[in-house]
């Protein structure tokens, strides 16, 4: 059961960002519901007021960046199905629209959207692993202002992020240059289909050499991080097997790791070395099948 | 002694569930459901520590709070709490919300006092949580081991599993009159739940109860008697002069409804050069909770002549196991087969001939099956292509994903249990199959009227069958797969005596002796001349006023059942290599079990125990915290059971042997999946996983204790 709460739907953003300004701490921003209202029944969460933002209109949708390339702006309601699906998205930057189809299942694609997703936080979600390899931004507004935040910023903890009580991610940005080189391997959490280990690599490749590589990992620590180890190792490097191989070996040494009842610590540790080395090999098989 | 009839039209035949559309339509009724004018619900205060004694206990506590009825205490002060979720005391209220809150509202002071989590730290303590070795041999193990041509020592285990039945237990008690107790319960023994709550009122001169089950979500051995929530349910309906509705919540369904016990081994053990299990020891142990025992059979299914086994059964502070399908076989089986297969590796025998050459020629319990293990044996490796695609154990493929091949056997009784019927045939034709038995979903509401109508010549929808309800003629509890044989018995002869009233009324209408006619196709009619005969609407016409009603019991049958059952199972597996990930590919199930009733239900009881021998070898394990010995993952989230898409393909074969009459098949085939998905692990990865359930982690473990591949080609 949810403990009483005044549940408001604003009919702006500016509306909306009012009454976040007047109850600060106390609200709580919904958009899909699928990490707050869990939250909500298992007495995680107890805000006062419920901000809804279904209501506030040009939150909705996927754009191309005005100032031209290959990027893209992601509205703060747009779900993970719509992402799935979108020609947009498809075209430009398939390795977010696989990741959005790796998400939980359907019913939950339907509901659940980018922003949501990355403002709740759960260190086993899939996106980070995405939204870090491609350098994604969060636009962040209040009634002070906008700004932008990179999503490695944006979330600092388990549940826990950057954002002021007062702000709301209006967009996700995507800035591009996006390279057909890029894959997303997880290993699912059975009941949930949480990532018990993501990692999300983007190569740009000349031939079988990486000339730059990005690789993302998500779910074995409280926050996401780069792989910057791997990537310093095969930046300019011929991606054989043998190489990733190596590269990914001890990728997640001195960091703290998540230890609970689904995985060891050591156990997650050996699944992003795995992950990330799949992610890696067939972003590269993709990258050398479109060249 | 009687006979089945030679020629059988319906059955061995499929026959779709009678009460399959009510069940999927939602509109068979479980206890679950009912739902009776002024019901209140009520909530049972548990333990919140693994081990603590009860120092105050104020049932006023919660006198008063909103929708509160009544109050049972059922631990006082002084009482000492065995494991988190041991019952201390219920609460019957208006609202299910209201029962809970007022059970969190109850004042009780705890001493805390020092818990067990584990077996390792039980058997570190010592003392009395471990009891005295049980220890029994045969032959001379020593003197055997020295001649041997091959010996292997290994470490062997299971984790303790709870049963995970979809319904809880629980149910609704209703007295109707101060002398007149319903109970509709979730329960696999109609007869001996009434009677275990008729008991429990010993104040109630001529108390009347009756247990009423026509429905229920599975039970597994779990659910035998009335329970403590039986009698909570009808002391707390008494007090509130209500109907009450207590059925357990998912999380106290796993601690306090029943487990399997864990089962660990150290085992050494040799054969001869013509791979003959020639010596076996073990050392084994594992606990059954706070009070009971972790025995399981071993030495299993073969019978070596110089065995020695120390067995201990330590305790810990967690609920109580109880029976789980086939108690004790699955444990037996996953050990002794896996030995098995260990001696066939050492040995460089195939594993299916090691089998063959030491199935023995007497069964300790029940007559040999040596031949019909033989054909299963043979069946099962041909169906998964065994000696074609099998490689030695170790054998690497290039890339992270390696396959593998394992087998096992099982064994289980199965004969007909207690059951008496009556059958009643009305002058309109209509016939009526009453008996006390419970269907647990095994499809026992199918098999009453597929027998009756087989004896009568019926159709079965002709057959108004009753069961469910201990006002009927008493049938046993449905364990040990003895219901099958029970119910086709008592009913079969209750419904042949009943056929011979109407045979006596028939007779003189054609002129002919009894003896002469014959039932089939709807009519009664002269065995020699079948054209001179009846319908049999004109036949129970000649009945005039009166109703024929016939009672047996399964004795009368004697002749018409069997037991022993072996059985063969065969598991195709995927294991990535990076990752530790078990995938079962296939599984082939070949199974025995005497004269088949119905094809298709027997199939699904097969099945079935082929889906909780996945779960038990691959996901399930019951995890207490070491802090506070409270379960971690007392839910089905986290204590996760196999989706389809987890399952692979499972393939099904019965093996017909009707002329040994009706074996039980509901625990049978439960038995050797594990031990065969275990051996197939193995087979794939060249190392044995100690344990089960083979989790990902514990693969990637026991691959990394390892130094270099034996028959391995190099890097994987």
């Amino acid at each position: 059961m949810i403990p009483a709460l005044e549940y408001r739907t604003p009919e702006s953003l500016e509306e909306a960002l009012d009454l976040l300004e007047r109850h600060g701490e106390e609200a709580k921003v919904l958009a899909g519901g699928h990490g707050l209202i869990p939250a909500l029944k298992l007495r995680l969460a107890a805000p006062r007021v419920l901000v809804d933002l279904r209501r506030v209109p040009g939150l909705s949708s996927i754009e191309p960046l005005p100032e031209g390339g290959d990027g893209f702006v992601v509205g703060a309601l747009v779900t993970h199905r719509e992402i799935e699906v979108s020609p947009l998205v498809r075209a430009r930057c398939p390795l977010l629209a696989e990741v959005a189809g790796a998400i939980g299942d359907a019913q939950v694609r339907n509901f659940g959207t980018l922003a949501g997703s990355l403002c709740h936080a759960d260190p086993a979600a899939d996106y980070p692993a995405v939204l870090l390899a491609l350098d994604a931004e969060a636009v962040v507004a209040s009634r002070r202002g906008e700004r932008r935040v990179s999503a490695g910023e944006l979330v600092q903890g388990v549940f826990e992020t950057a954002l002021e009580p007062d702000e709301i991610v209006r967009s996700v940005r995507f800035p591009g240059p996006h390279f057909a080189a890029a894959a997303y391997s997880k290993a699912r959490q059975a009941a949930s289909g949480f990532a018990l280990a993501g990692a999300a690599a983007h190569l740009k490749l000349d031939g079988r050499r990486a000339t730059d590589i990005a690789v993302g990992i998500t779910g074995v620590a409280a926050r996401p991080f780069r792989a910057a180890g791997v990537e310093d190792a095969l930046r300019g490097q011929e991606l054989s097997p043998e190489a990733v191989e190596a590269a990914v070996r001890g990728l997640a040494a001195g960091r703290e790791l998540t230890s609970d009842i689904h995985a060891s610590a050591e156990y997650r540790a050996r699944l992003a070395e795995v992950h990330a080395k799949r992610a890696i090999l067939r972003a590269a098989e993709r990258g050398s099948a479109g060249a | 002694m009687p006979k089945w009839p030679e020629s059988r039209q319906i059955m061995g035949t499929k026959v779709a569930r009678l009460d399959g559309a009510l069940k999927v339509s939602g509109k068979a009724k479980y206890s679950y459901d009912r739902n009776l004018p002024g019901l209140l619900h009520a909530k049972i205060l548990r333990s919140p520590h693994a081990h603590a004694k009860i120092i105050q206990i104020d049932p006023e506590s919660v006198k008063g709070l909103p929708g509160d009825k009544a109050v049972h205490l059922i631990k006082d002060a002084g009482s000492e709490l065995h494991y988190a979720g041991d019952e201390i005391a219920a609460v019957a209220a208006e609202t299910e919300e209201q029962a809970r809150d007022a059970v969190r509202a109850m004042k009780v002071k705890y001493q805390v006092l020092p818990h067990i989590a584990s077996e390792e730290q039980a058997l570190k303590q010592g003392g009395d949580v471990v009891k005295a070795p049980n220890v029994s041999q045969g032959g001379d193990v020593e003197a055997a081991f020295k001649e041997a041509a091959a010996t292997i020592e290994g470490t062997y285990g299971a984790a303790v599993i709870t049963h995970v039945c979809l319904e809880t237990h629980g149910l609704v008690a209703h007295w109707r009159a101060p002398d007149d107790l319903v109970l509709y319960a979730s329960t696999q023994a109609v007869g001996a739940t009434a009677d275990g709550v008729r008991g429990h009122f010993k104040d109630v001169p001529n108390l009347k109860v009756v247990c009423e089950t026509p429905y229920m979500g599975g039970g597994y051995g779990s659910k035998f008697g009335p329970d403590i929530q039986g009698l909570v349910a009808a002391e707390l309906a008494r007090k509130a002069g209500k109907p009450v509705k207590l059925m357990l919540e998912r999380d106290e369904e796993h601690v306090a409804g029943g487990n399997r016990p864990s089962a660990y081994a150290k085992v050494k053990a040799a054969c001869d050069d013509q791979g003959v299990l020639t010596a076996f020891q073990a050392e084994t142990w594992g606990t059954g909770g706070n009070s009971r025992g972790a025995g399981f059979p071993l030495p299993y299914v073969y019978a070596p002549k110089n065995f020695q086994r120390k067995h201990t059964d330590v305790m810990v502070n967690a609920g109580d196991a109880r029976a789980m399908r086939a108690p004790g076989h699955p444990q037996g089986s996953l050990i002794m087969e896996q030995v098995m297969d260990d001696l066939a590796d050492k040995l460089g025998m195939d594993p299916v001939e090691l089998r063959v050459r030491n199935l023995p020629e007497t069964n300790r319990t029940f007559q040999t099956l040596k031949p019909i293990y033989r054909r299963e044996l043979h069946l099962g490796a041909e169906r998964i292509g065994w000696f074609e695609r099998r490689r030695p154990r170790g054998h690497r493929s290039p890339g992270p994903i390696q396959r593998g091949f394992g087998c096992a056997l099982g064994t289980w009784g199965g004969a007909a249990g207690g059951s008496q019927s009556t059958c009643k045939i009305y002058p309109d034709g209509r016939v009526e199959v009453l008996c006390g038995t419970q269907d647990l979903g095994t499809g026992t509401t199918t098999i009453v009227p597929m027998v009756a109508a087989e004896i009568l010549g019926l159709e079965v929808n002709d057959i108004e069958g009753r069961i469910g309800s201990s006002a009927y003629p008493p049938s046993g509890g449905s364990g040990g797969s003895t219901t099958v044989g029970g119910v086709s018995l008592s009913v079969a002869m209750a419904s042949r005596k009943a056929l011979g009233k109407v045979f006596a009324k028939a007779a003189a209408a054609l002129g002919v002796q009894a003896a002469d006619l014959e039932a089939e196709g709807g009519r009664v009619f002269v065995r020699a001349t079948p054209q001179n005969g009846l319908t049999w609407k004109q036949a129970c016409a000649l009945l005039g006023q009166e109703t024929i009603s016939e009672s047996a019991d399964k004795d009368e049958g004697r002749g018409m059942s069997d037991q022993g059952v072996g059985g063969a199972q065969f598991a195709e597996v995927t294991v990535d290599l990076e990752t530790g990930a078990v995938r079962l590919q296939k599984l082939v199930a070949v199974a025995d079990c005497g004269l088949v009733v119905n094809r298709l239900l027997c199939e699904s009881q097969v099945y079935g125990g082929v889906i909780m021998g996945i779960n038990y070898g691959l996901f399930e394990e019951r995890r207490l915290d070491r802090a506070s010995g409270l379960q971690i993952n007392p839910d089905m989230e986290w204590y996760k059971l196999a989706k389809p898409a987890d399952l692979g393909e499972i393939e099904v074969h019965l093996l017909d042997y009707p002329e040994r009459g009706v074996i039980g098949i509901g625990e049978p085939p439960t038995i050797p999946t594990a031990a065969a998905i275990a051996n197939a692990v193995c087979n794939a990865i060249g190392v044995r996983v100690s344990s089960i359930p083979l989790t990902p982690a514990k693969v990637l473990a026991a691959l990394a204790a390892k130094t270099e591949p034996k028959n391995g080609q190099g890097k994987g």
